[in-house]
C-alpha cells in the first residue's frame, strides 16, 4: 500500500513523462488499485493497456481519421507564428537598410547645392609655409584669368630665382 | 528551408551593403593631379630624360581629365619665373579616400630621389570657415638620400575648385622644380563638372586604389608608400625615331614597368602614349638594369613607373 501511494506520488507530480512511464509500467499495470485509479486519469489512459472491446471497423476508422485530424491541427499551428514573425522581422531590417542606403546614396546629391562651395566663396589661402625646416614667407602671382597660381618658396639663404 | 531562405537573405544584404560602402568610398575620394617639372637656369645644363617613380594605377591615369595641357602649363612656368626652360619630368595622379589620406610619391632620376606627400586636412581653416574641407590639403617635398631626408618644402594651403596651384622650391643645391596640382573634388562635391566626368573619375578610383594596393600575379610589389621604386643601374637611350626627328616632335612617354628578383625588365606596358615614340621608349626600358630590391629582407620583383622624354637638342 505504501508502494503504492510512492508510485501514485511519482505519477501525479514527477515532470518528466519518461519517469512516469516507467513507473506505471513497473507498477500500476500490475495493480488492480493503481490501474483503476490511473484509468480515471484521462491523459494516462492511451498509456494504459486497457482490455480492447470490439468495434465496428466504421468507427474505428472515424476515430482513427478524428485523431489524425486533431494531431495535425495540434502540431501545425504553433511553428508558424514564429516562422512568419522570423520573415516579417528579417524582411523588416532589409527595407530599413535599404531605405537607410538609398538616403545616403542620394542625400548628399540633392544637399549638393548648399553644401558645395561656391567657386568664388572659396578663395586661395597658405595656412602653413616652411622651406627647409623654417617658417618662409612665400611669393604669390596669379596672372588675370587664368587658372594657375603660382608660388614661389622662397629659400631662406637664396631670395631670388636666378 | 528556412535556414537556406535566411542565407540567402543574408548573403544579399551583405552584397548590398558591400556596393553601398564601395559607392561611398569612391564617392568621397580626392583625386590630385601631380605634374613635376625641373627648371633650367643655364643653357649648359642637360636635363634627365628618363625618371623613375612610384606605381601609377593605369586606370586613373586614364580616367582623370586634364584640366590644362602639361606643354602649356610648363610654357606658363617659363614665363612667369623667367627660365631658360622647363620640363616635365613626370606626371602622377593619387587618390586619397576616407580611409586612405595621405599619399606619398616617390620619383628618382639622375641619382636623385624626391618624395611628394599629400594628405587631406580636416581641421582648422576650411572648416572654422564653414567651407568643405576637400580643398584644404597639405603638402611636403623632401629630397632623399638613402635613408637620409631632407625637407625642402612643407605647407598647408587651400586650393579653389578649377585652380591649379604650381608650388615652385629648390632642391638642396639649389636647382629649381615645380609641382602643379590639379585638384578634383569628391563626385558629391563636384562643381560645374559634366556627368560624363563624374562617370569615369568614380570608376577610375575604384579599380585604382584597389589595384594599387595589391601584389600582382607574378608577386611583385608595387612601388607604392613605403616601398621606393628601384635604382636605375644600367640606362641605354632611347633611340629617337628618324620620322619623329624630322618632324620635329618632342613627346613624354610614360611606362609601367616590373622587374624581376634579379633588377631586369621583365614587363612592359604604356600608361601615357605618344605613338610616335612608344616602341622606342619600350625597347629602351627592356635593356635597363635595376638593382635588386629587397623587401622584408627578400628580393623581390616591383612595378613602378617610368616615364621617357624624348627632346630634341636644339
Amino acid at each position: 500500500m505504501a508502494a503504492c501511494k510512492f508510485y501514485q506520488f511519482l505519477i501525479r507530480f514527477l515532470p518528466l513523462t519518461w519517469l512516469k512511464d516507467w513507473a506505471i509500467r513497473h507498477h500500476a499495470e500490475a495493480c488492480p488499485v493503481c490501474t483503476r485509479k490511473l484509468a480515471q486519469k484521462e491523459e494516462v489512459v492511451s498509456l494504459l493497456p486497457l482490455p480492447t472491446k470490439p468495434e465496428k471497423a466504421q468507427i474505428l476508422w472515424l476515430r482513427i481519421h478524428q485523431r489524425l485530424e486533431q494531431e495535425r491541427t495540434q502540431t501545425e499551428p504553433s511553428p508558424r507564428p514564429r516562422v512568419r514573425l522570423k520573415w516579417a522581422a528579417a524582411g523588416l531590417s532589409f527595407c530599413l537598410v535599404l531605405i537607410v542606403s538609398l538616403f545616403f546614396i542620394f542625400y548628399p546629391e540633392k544637399k549638393k547645392p548648399q553644401a558645395a562651395p561656391e567657386a568664388s566663396e572659396v578663395h586661395f589661402q597658405i595656412i602653413r609655409f616652411q622651406v627647409k625646416d623654417r617658417p618662409a614667407a612665400p611669393v604669390i602671382y596669379k596672372p588675370f584669368g587664368s587658372q594657375l597660381i603660382f608660388i614661389w618658396a622662397q629659400s631662406p639663404k637664396n631670395n631670388s630665382i636666378n | 528551408m528556412f535556414k537556406k531562405k535566411a542565407a540567402s537573405l543574408i548573403f544579399l544584404t551583405g552584397l548590398f551593403l558591400a556596393c553601398f560602402f564601395s559607392s561611398l568610398v569612391a564617392q568621397s575620394s580626392l583625386l590630385c593631379k601631380l605634374r613635376f617639372y625641373e627648371g633650367l637656369r643655364t643653357i649648359g645644363y642637360e636635363t634627365p630624360t628618363v625618371v623613375t617613380s612610384s606605381y601609377l594605377s593605369p586606370l586613373i591615369t586614364a580616367n582623370i581629365p586634364s584640366s590644362l595641357d602639361p606643354n602649356e602649363e610648363r610654357k606658363q612656368i617659363r614665363r612667369v619665373f623667367n627660365l631658360i626652360d622647363v620640363r616635365l619630368l613626370t606626371e602622377a595622379d593619387v587618390a586619397l579616400s576616407a580611409f586612405q589620406k595621405a599619399m606619398t610619391h616617390v620619383l628618382s632620376f639622375d641619382h636623385r630621389e624626391m618624395a611628394v606627400t599629400i594628405s587631406q586636412v580636416w581641421r582648422g581653416v576650411a572648416s572654422r570657415a564653414n567651407v568643405s574641407p576637400w580643398n584644404q590639403l597639405e603638402v611636403s617635398i623632401a629630397e632623399l638620400s638613402g635613408q637620409e631626408r631632407t625637407p625642402l618644402l612643407e605647407t598647408e594651403i587651400i586650393i579653389p575648385p578649377k585652380n591649379v596651384a604650381v608650388i615652385g622650391f629648390e632642391s638642396r643645391d639649389g636647382l629649381p622644380y615645380f609641382l602643379s596640382l590639379h585638384v578634383f573634388p569628391p563626385a558629391t562635391e563636384k562643381l560645374g563638372e559634366t556627368k560624363e566626368k563624374e562617370e569615369g573619375v568614380v570608376g577610375g578610383v575604384t579599380g585604382g586604389v584597389i589595384g594599387g594596393v595589391q601584389t600582382s600575379e607574378s608577386g611583385a610589389v608595387r612601388a607604392i608608400g613605403n616601398i621606393r621604386p628601384p635604382q636605375l643601374i644600367k640606362k641605354v637611350n632611347p633611340i629617337y625615331p628618324e620620322e619623329a626627328k624630322k618632324k620635329g616632335l618632342e613627346g613624354v612617354v610614360i611606362l609601367e614597368a616590373e622587374t624581376d628578383t634579379f633588377g631586369n625588365i621583365v614587363r612592359t606596358q604604356i600608361l601615357r602614349s605618344v605613338p610616335e615614340f612608344d616602341q622606342a621608349a619600350i625597347e629602351a626600358v627592356r635593356q635597363w638594369k635595376y638593382a635588386p630590391a629587397i623587401i622584408n629582407g627578400k628580393p623581390r620583383g616591383v612595378i613602378f613607373t617610368v616615364t621617357v622624354s624624348f627632346r630634341l637638342k636644339n
